[in-house]
Order: C-alpha cells, then sequence, then structure tokens
C-alpha cells in the first residue's frame, strides 16, 4: 500500500470512500468534543490500492467537494465528522459507519465493536494499537504513526464493503438505514445544557453537612460495614450485610431509615460533587455528554462523559433543577405516555389492553380490575398496586416470586394473580409464548422496525429478555425516530434544534421563548408521524412540561414559574 | 484422580487419543462435583455449540489447564502437565484468558476467534476462543467464530 499525498479524485456515484482522521494531543474522555490540533485525514477509495493522506485543514474543502457522490465510509463517524466540522462545513447526508452497522445487526450477539473487533472478525486479522497513543503527545507525524493512520481507513473500507457484501440485504439492516444511521446528524447538532453551578454547589455543601448531621446523631462511620452491623445488632436488628437492599428490607426502623439518608446524601455530595463540575462544566457553563446511538444491544442510547441519564431524577430530583435553560429560554420535557404498555399492546394485539389504551385508562387499574374482576375498582383502591407490579412486571418477565416479594404476599396469591392477568389478557400470553419460541429458534427476538436483537439462550434470563428486548428496544426505535423527525422539521422550517438531553423516552430542550409554540407544534407532529410509523393503531401520546429547569414540575420551587410559562 | 495438594481432580472428558483438543481454564463447580471436565452446563452447552458448528465432543479430547478449583500451590503442576497432554495435537481449541497467556503469550480481547502462535506448541494450529464460564453470561458471538474457524481448520486438517 502506498500513500499519496493529494486529494483523490474522480470518485464515482456510490463509490465507497472510507475516511479517518487522527489529531494531536487529545485526551479520551473528551473525544465526542473537538479539540487538539489536526493531524490528517486518511482517505481510501473502494477498487484502489493506495491510500491518500493529507495533512493540512486547508485541503479539506476540496476534499469534501471531490467526495461529493461518492458514499462515505467511517468507523464512529460521530468522533470523523465533529472534529472535521470545525475546519470545514459538511452537509448531512448518508453515511455507512462500519460501528454503528455492526452495533445495530448484531447487538446482543458481540459486545464490543472497536475498530480492531471488527478487523478481527471480518478479516481475521489483529490490530494493534500502540502507535495509537503517540498521538497524545506527538506535533508531528512519524512513518509508522502515517502508515498506522492510512490502515484505519483501508481496513474500514474493507469492513464496509463486506459489510455490504454480508449484510445490506439482511432484514436487520433497516435497523441500520431507517434508526441509527439518521441519529448521526441530530446527534452531531445537539446542544450542551446549562448548568447553575451555584446552586449546585449550595447544594452539594448542604448535602455534606446534612450528612454530617444526621451521622452524628447516629454516633457512627454509616460507610463502615463493622460498625453499621454492631450499631443495627444493639438495636435488635441481625444482619449478615450493609448493602442497600439488605437495609431496606428494614426501612421501617428509624435508625435503618437514618443510615439510608445519610449514605444517600454522602453518595450525592460525592458522585455529584465539586469534582463532577469541574470535569464536565466547559466555559460557557454547559455540559456536552457523548451520547451513543446504540449504547445497549436492545438499541438503546446511552451517554457518557458524563453520563447524563444516571442524574437522579426520583431520589434526588434537585440535580435536575441544576439544568436550566439559557436566557430567554424555557426548558421542555418531553415524556412518552405509557410507552412501554402501549407497545406490548401493539406487538401483542391484544384486545383488552389495546381498548383500554384507545379509552385513555389508567392501565395499572385497568390490569387490577381484571384480575379482581372488579369493574368499579376505583383509582384510589389498595389493589390498583397489585394491578401496577403485574403491568409493569409483565414486559420484564415477572414471575410469581417476583410479584410476592414486591408486593409482600404469599406465593399462591401471586401466583393466582399472575394466572388471572393470563386469562384476561391472552393476547399478551400468546405473544410472550411466540417471542420466546422464536428466541429459541432463531436465536434473536424483533422490534417492529426490525432491529435484531440476539438473546445467548444458556443465560438463565433469556426467557425474560426475550419479552423485554422487543418492548425496550421498540422504545428505543421510537425514540431515536422521533427525534430526527424533530431535527428534520427544525430545518425545514429554519427552527434552531434545542434538544439537549435524551433519557431513554424522555427528550429535554433549551427553546427560546418566542419559539415555543412552534416548537411544541413540532415536537407533537413529529411525535404522531413516529407512533404512525412503528406503531400503528396505537394512540400513543407524550406527556409534555415546561419550566426553567430540566425538573420542570418535580419540584414545587419551579411551578410557580411554569404556571406563569403556561 | 487426587492431586498432590489433596484435593479430587476433574479427569479429561472425550476421545483421549484424539489430536483434536478443547482446553479450558479450569472444571466449574458441576465438573468438580461430577469429577469430570466439561459435564455441568456449561460444558453441555459448549458441546452444542460444538454440534452446530458440526463438530462432535466426543471425537475430541477435552481438558482443563487446572484439574481442580484454583490452588496458588499446585498451579504451575498443572500448567505443566497440561501442556504435556496438549504435544502433539494437531488442532487445538484454547478457551479463556489464562490459558492463551499461559501458553500463546497473547490477550483474550485482541486474539479471540483467530489462529495465535504458541511457542511450546509450534506443531499445533491454535484458535483462541472466549472461556466457557463465560458461556451464559456474555453474548455467544465471541465463541461461534471461534468455534466456526475450528470446525473450518478442522476440516482442512482432514
Amino acid at each position: 500500500m502506498k500513500i499519496i499525498n493529494e486529494v483523490p479524485t474522480d470518485i464515482k456515484k456510490g463509490q465507497m470512500v472510507s475516511l479517518d482522521c487522527e489529531f494531536y494531543g487529545q485526551t479520551l474522555e473528551k473525544l465526542h468534543r473537538p479539540h487538539g490540533t489536526f493531524a490528517c485525514i486518511s482517505i481510501a477509495v473502494e477498487g484502489r490500492e493506495d491510500t491518500y493522506q493529507l495533512y493540512d485543514t486547508h485541503d479539506l474543502k476540496k476534499l469534501f467537494l471531490s467526495m461529493g457522490k461518492g458514499l462515505w465510509v467511517g468507523h464512529n463517524m460521530l468522533y470523523d465528522l465533529r472534529q472535521l466540522m470545525k475546519f470545514v462545513e459538511i452537509k448531512p447526508r448518508y453515511v455507512h459507519d462500519t460501528m454503528l452497522v455492526d452495533q445495530s445487526m448484531f447487538g446482543g450477539y458481540y459486545q464490543k465493536f472497536s475498530l480492531a473487533d471488527l478487523v478481527r472478525r471480518y478479516e481475521g486479522e489483529i490490530m494493534h494499537k500502540e502507535v495509537r497513543s503517540e498521538f497524545s503527545d506527538a506535533t508531528e507525524m512519524t512513518p509508522e504513526m502515517k502508515e498506522y493512520a492510512a490502515g484505519d481507513a483501508t481496513h474500514t473500507l474493507n469492513i464496509a464493503l463486506k459489510q455490504r457484501e454480508q449484510h445490506q440485504d439482511a432484514l436487520g439492516f433497516s435497523a441500520y438505514s431507517d434508526i441509527d444511521e439518521k441519529m448521526i446528524w441530530p446527534i452531531l447538532d445537539m446542544q450542551g445544557t446549562l448548568i447553575d453551578v451555584g446552586a449546585w454547589t449550595k447544594a452539594v455543601k448542604g448535602f455534606e453537612d446534612k450528612a454530617q448531621e444526621l451521622q452524628d446523631e447516629l454516633g457512627f462511620n454509616v460507610n463502615s460495614a463493622a460498625q453499621v452491623l454492631s450499631s443495627l445488632k444493639k438495636a435488635g436488628i441481625h444482619l449478615i450485610n450493609t448493602k442497600a437492599e439488605t437495609l431496606l428490607e428494614y426501612a421501617d426502623r428509624p435508625i435503618v431509615r437514618q443510615i439510608l439518608e445519610t449514605r444517600m446524601y454522602r453518595k450525592a455530595a460525592s458522585t455529584y460533587g465539586m469534582k463532577w463540575l469541574e470535569k464536565n462544566v466547559e466555559a460557557d457553563g454547559k455540559v456536552y455528554s457523548s451520547w451513543h446511538i446504540t449504547g445497549a444491544e436492545t438499541g438503546r442510547m446511552s451517554s457518557s462523559n458524563p453520563n447524563l441519564q444516571n442524574i437522579p431524577s426520583r431520589k434526588m430530583p434537585i440535580f435536575r433543577t441544576f439544568f436550566v435553560a439559557s436566557t430567554g429560554n424555557i426548558f421542555i420535557v418531553d415524556d412518552v405516555h405509557q410507552q412501554e404498555p402501549c407497545i406490548l399492546a401493539y406487538e401483542s394485539k391484544d384486545k383488552i389492553l389495546t381498548e383500554a389504551i384507545f379509552k385513555g385508562e389508567d392501565l395499572h387499574l385497568t390490569v387490577a380490575r381484571e384480575i379482581f374482576n372488579d369493574p368499579a375498582m376505583k383509582k384510589e383502591d389498595d389493589r390498583r398496586a397489585v394491578g401496577k407490579t403485574i403491568n409493569l412486571g409483565t414486559s420484564y418477565g415477572l414471575s410469581a416470586v417476583g410479584a410476592a416479594k414486591r408486593l409482600n404476599i404469599p406465593l399462591e396469591e401471586a401466583e393466582r394473580f399472575i394466572q388471572q392477568y393470563f386469562n384476561r389478557f391472552s393476547g399478551v400470553f400468546s405473544w410472550i409464548s411466540q417471542m420466546r419460541q422464536q428466541a429459541y429458534n432463531n436465536g434473536y427476538v424483533k422490534t417492529s422496525a426490525g432491529r435484531r436483537i440476539y438473546m445467548n439462550t444458556y443465560n438463565t434470563q433469556w426467557q425474560n429478555n426475550a419479552i423485554n428486548a422487543p418492548i425496550q428496544g421498540g422504545a428505543a426505535d421510537f425514540t431515536k425516530m422521533w427525534k430526527r423527525k424533530i431535527w428534520e422539521k427544525c430545518r425545514e422550517q429554519g427552527l434552531p434544534y434545542t434538544i439537549c438531553l435524551i433519557v431513554h423516552d424522555e427528550l429535554g430542550s433549551d427553546t427560546p421563548r418566542a419559539m415555543v409554540k412552534d416548537m411544541n407544534h413540532l415536537r407533537k407532529e413529529a411525535f404522531d408521524e413516529t407512533a404512525t410509523t412503528l406503531f400503528k393503531g396505537i394512540p400513543m401520546s407524550s406527556e409534555f412540561e415546561m419550566g426553567k429547569s430540566w425538573a420542570c414540575k418535580s419540584v414545587k420551587e419551579d411551578t410557580e414559574d411554569e404556571e406563569e410559562t403556561a | 484422580m487426587i492431586c498432590s495438594c489433596g484435593k479430587r481432580q476433574v479427569s479429561t472428558w472425550g476421545d483421549l487419543s484424539s489430536l483434536v483438543m478443547v482446553v479450558a481454564e479450569a472444571p466449574l463447580f458441576d465438573d468438580v462435583k461430577n469429577g469430570v471436565a466439561f459435564s455441568g452446563n456449561y460444558g453441555e452447552a459448549l458441546k452444542t455449540e460444538m454440534g452446530k458448528v458440526g463438530i462432535q465432543a466426543s471425537g475430541c479430547r477435552m481438558l482443563t489447564m487446572y484439574k481442580h478449583v484454583y490452588d496458588e500451590e499446585c498451579l504451575f503442576d498443572h500448567e505443566n502437565t497440561t501442556l504435556k497432554e496438549l504435544m502433539g495435537a494437531k488442532l487445538i481449541l484454547m478457551l479463556g484468558s489464562y490459558c492463551l497467556s499461559t501458553y500463546a503469550d497473547c490477550t483474550l480481547s485482541e486474539y479471540s476467534g483467530t489462529i495465535v502462535r504458541s511457542k511450546f506448541l509450534r506443531k499445533s494450529i491454535v484458535v483462541a476462543g472466549p472461556s466457557i464460564a463465560a458461556i451464559g453470561k456474555t453474548p455467544l458471538g465471541e465463541l461461534r467464530l471461534a468455534l466456526e474457524l475450528f470446525a473450518e481448520q478442522r476440516r482442512v486438517l482432514k
């Protein structure tokens, strides 16, 4: 292989052209942010033996013009495109991302999808990445570094060619072409989220003080297992360990509650303390997470550096109040209403469940009514809790043992409830059997968008996973398609794309006040189109809230302001 | 058989005269209980997966590098004994990172599903694969990739 220092020309329509860029001085944790100094871009062209390599950013414009007709290929293109967009305008287009293709096609079948993993699997070769680390300290490229960079582009092209040959016509490829690939550009356009650093700092200090105060009252260190066990023993509680789940069983005892509370404040202060702020808040006061299009085998998105999907929402909702709207903006949070039961209804075609969704009923109550054969049951009835546990548990393959534990009832009673549920929701029962059969026979289950999720039938959880995967995967497909449609509509209507957070079925956006009405209309339209495309016949809806921050109405302080806004 | 440390060793399974071998790291709980390598759930799962690529496990010599649960006292002896068993094999499926680092000086993450070189087993073709203990815990793709290569090499040998 020869390395040519010039812009490739004569690229034909649809000809695969792989790109791989290298930068000096980048830090691993911030690869999702443009930084470092451009070292080179390597280009491999389908049908050509030599690799092109350019070292000057001034050549990039010419390069992208020259490649206009080709099909761009890359491995983790979010990285390359984001870095390159700093130097040259790149318009959205269809690309072939080798990492994303394999993640979309082999969710649950493979665990790792680095370029080295794909080279090993597709080409049977071993890629040694030692040279890669040299880029962090270097200021110019050695011949070995040039060869390494060129090798990345060549391998990526070879893999793309094999993927095209092996998978392009396979049914599962639509998960890439229709869903995951379409997320690349909306992710590149995603905004950061503004942080109220002052309020965050004050709260953390408060948590530290509160933890200390509670611990002083207790008189022992809550993080010392020996001290906790001994103090609990004195209080007549004999435990074998001090894990949260063990302590939770005794949460009705004040001493245990206080231990758990102290730990909660202490953990919040350490996990989301000053270090978190120093590490993640950038000069403009915003955090920019690295969003992964297929972060889980079901196709669910994930987030890292920092992981914004982990910000506590129930236990410590106050943290969400620190993710605030920019000056003159409003924070809008959209949440899909009863998403999983809706998908279950679509997949199972269960008549009672579908009818209840159409009527806009409280599904937990519907399930409770069916289980207890009491159509007049009111929402306030305690038995609704049984309906809720069974309703939510179905999509996770909840067993009688699990239900008995959660509801704190005898096993026989739990068995009876589940039996009654399946008698009444017979469509759900048939669908569950079908999914398990498919998983066992084919080794995978599918979402409504055609995403294959592979099962390991030697795993003790596989029967539960076979039910959960199409639902969780379907929800992930929904969120991605919805987000893409919002992005498309924003572009069509010349509106700014304001989405800054994606947490499973929840989208957060930092929207200029003047555009709230337009944005709400646009988001609703995008939502309805997505629902019709993926889950036709099921009346899906989203709950939307507005406020000063991500917390919107979940924290009292925001309520008044939101009411004013509304 | 009882080890010098006093623990009961598991016995090798399959065709003891076969020159096609499968070597895993250590016996799992059920293997120890049964006294036979690859006789527990995961061993059976491996045999099923081997069958899917056309290899009858009973036609291979299936052994573990360590003959009982981990014990530092006799690790080295076991590694040597197993190496002697492996010598002369034409084709070896080597499962797990300990096996690979001990006999082929390579890592599983980098080499899984490929043919690796072993300075101790120069005459053998060695295919690297994931640990048998991972069968029920991690996706099956890497194991199947290794098994396909193993089956392909076996066809070439025949």
